[in-house]
């Protein structure tokens, strides 16, 4: 019988039903011990059924799988899906992504791959990102310094994040920017604006 | 403990009631069947109690001399006029870095309280241990209560005359943290379990500028109580925002079991409503239904995930 079933529900209310009828019929000529039995098994058979009233309608456990606290033993996450610069064996490369004549940055952005990026395959790595002078490698964070021009605007960067997403494994918020707060006037001025990327 | 006392009661009563019955008139039989049903609810509301952590009694594990620490402050909320209490959980590494720290403010269900994180799902454990193993970037993870009345469902919103939930968890709690803690300013995460998961999800859609990433287990589309201006039909419902709203650049990963039907079908829903630049991972239970078993299987990936999604400290 499933948890959530009507037969069992209908099965404990009737159990329960039935010992009332029994208790209240065989009271007087029943022994002490018998009586005091006949009172727990009603009230367990009453509290039995008022749960699985309560839990087929709520669904808290739909089975007695879910009951045991069994959840199967794998949860599954829909896949991370590779970047097309997972196979490069580079720890650190030039990028030469397809929107980077939009962002006219003086040279292609340099990217490092923490040591952990290829060990890990099934995880989405966050992004330091530097604006200036580059990055030493950082554990389990994948680094990418840009330099900025003049004609560098933030709204063009906003593609940035996504342009990576399609080539390599990482998250396309929480940036750390590096560099734009602190020496402003490295900086051209469209980028001296409070930097949030990606949303700007 | 007070659950086997109940039982206890539960026994005595009915060895007084089948014992005394014959020696007893009117109202002494009645007397004992009131207390026989009394002592059984009271045994079934205090087991629930356990469950979900209503009520809980008894406060945070005393604080050790190294690793992890689990505080309990209470957050004076100047802008939502609500003062409730809030447990804070500093990773070992916030003794020695210097950094600011991330943040994630964890939700509770309802009914429940932040303490159904910290004993049913022992979260600190499960922190302590990400983190540890380098999935996890050393985080604060703030554990707010969400209503003054334990029997009240705020949903984390602002309930027109009543509690000013959303402005006390989005406004008084950031403020707080601030000024006692060396936490990031701006860029955090939410997670939140049920009730606590649809919170997570609202609040970082309608507040996109200072969330980062929000993880839901076993979350919903909509809050399902009234608000009383008819937003949980609006703008305090995700399906809504999502169907006729720019979608924020954050990112959510949803969690659930398959076969949590509400749950399972609110999280779809979403799923296929979402587009760029809204980002979104989903993660399924194999089963389990709505309970503590699958949030429990669902917290390490969920609070590896968001960890990832955050600004981490450099060093």
């Amino acid at each position: 019988m499933t948890l959530t079933g009507l037969p069992l529900l209908l099965f404990a209310a009737a159990a329960a039903v039935a010992a009332a009828a029994a208790v209240v019929r065989l009271w007087s000529r029943a022994w002490i011990a018998a009586r005091i039995a006949g009172v727990l098994l009603l009230e367990t058979l009453v509290v039995f059924a008022a749960g699985l009233a309560v839990n087929r309608h709520e669904m808290f456990y739909p089975s007695w799988q879910a009951l045991r606290g069994d959840t199967g033993t794998v949860a599954v996450t829909a896949p991370v899906a590779a970047g097309r610069l997972d196979a490069t064996t580079a720890s650190s490369f030039r990028w030469h992504p397809a929107g980077l004549a939009a962002w006219h940055l003086a040279a292609p952005p340099l990217v490092t791959l923490p040591a952990d990026y290829r060990s890990r395959p099934g995880v989405t790595f966050p992004v330091v990102l530097s604006m200036g002078s580059a990055v030493p490698r950082i554990l389990s964070a994948v680094t990418v310094t840009l330099a900025p021009t003049p004609r560098t605007t933030t709204s063009a960067l906003r593609s940035l994040p996504f342009e990576l997403r399609h080539d390599l494994r990482v998250a396309t918020t929480g940036w750390v920017v590096m560099g734009a707060g602190r020496s402003l006037a490295d900086l051209p001025p469209a980028l001296a604006a409070p930097m949030t990327l990606p949303a700007a | 403990m007070s659950v086997a006392l109940a039982l206890a009661a539960v026994l005595a009563i009915a060895v007084l009631l089948a014992t005394f019955w014959n020696r007893l008139r009117l109202a002494g039989r009645s007397g004992l069947i009131l207390a026989a049903v009394l002592s059984v609810v009271a045994a079934a509301a205090l087991q629930v109690n356990q469950l979900v952590q209503a009520y809980p009694t008894g406060g945070t594990p005393a604080a050790a001399a190294s690793g992890s620490q689990m505080l309990t402050v209470s957050v004076p909320g100047r802008a939502s006029q609500l003062t409730l209490q809030m447990y804070v959980y500093l990773p070992a590494a916030y003794r020695t870095g210097r950094d600011r720290f991330p943040v994630i403010e964890a939700l509770h269900g309802y009914p429940g309280s932040p303490q159904t994180w910290l004993r049913r799902l022992g979260v600190q454990s499960y922190l302590d241990r990400e983190i540890a193993a380098g999935r996890m970037a050393p985080t604060v993870v703030l554990f707010p209560y969400q209503t003054p009345n334990r029997l009240l469902d705020t949903e984390c919103t602002n309930l027109r005359g009543g509690p000013q939930t959303e402005t006390f968890l989005t406004v008084d709690v950031p403020a707080y943290a601030r000024a006692h803690y060396r936490v990031r300013h701006s860029d955090w995460g939410l997670t939140g379990y049920s009730a606590g998961a649809f919170c997570a999800i609202n609040l970082a859609l309608r507040h996109p500028g200072f969330y980062e990433a929000a993880a839901s287990l076993s979350g919903y589309a909509s809050p399902g109580i009234k608000i009383g201006d008819g937003s949980e039909n609006t703008t305090n419902n995700p399906g809504w925002r999502l169907r006729h709203l720019p979608q924020p650049p954050i990112a959510l990963w949803l969690g659930w079991a398959a076969d949590d039907r509400e749950s399972a079908h609110d999280s779809r829903r979403l799923a296929t409503l979402r587009h760029p630049p809204l980002s979104l991972t989903t993660a399924v239970v194999a089963h389990g239904g709505h309970s503590d078993a699958v949030w429990t299987r669902m917290e390490p990936p969920a609070f590896d995930w968001l960890s990832a999604h955050l600004p981490r400290p450099l060093s």
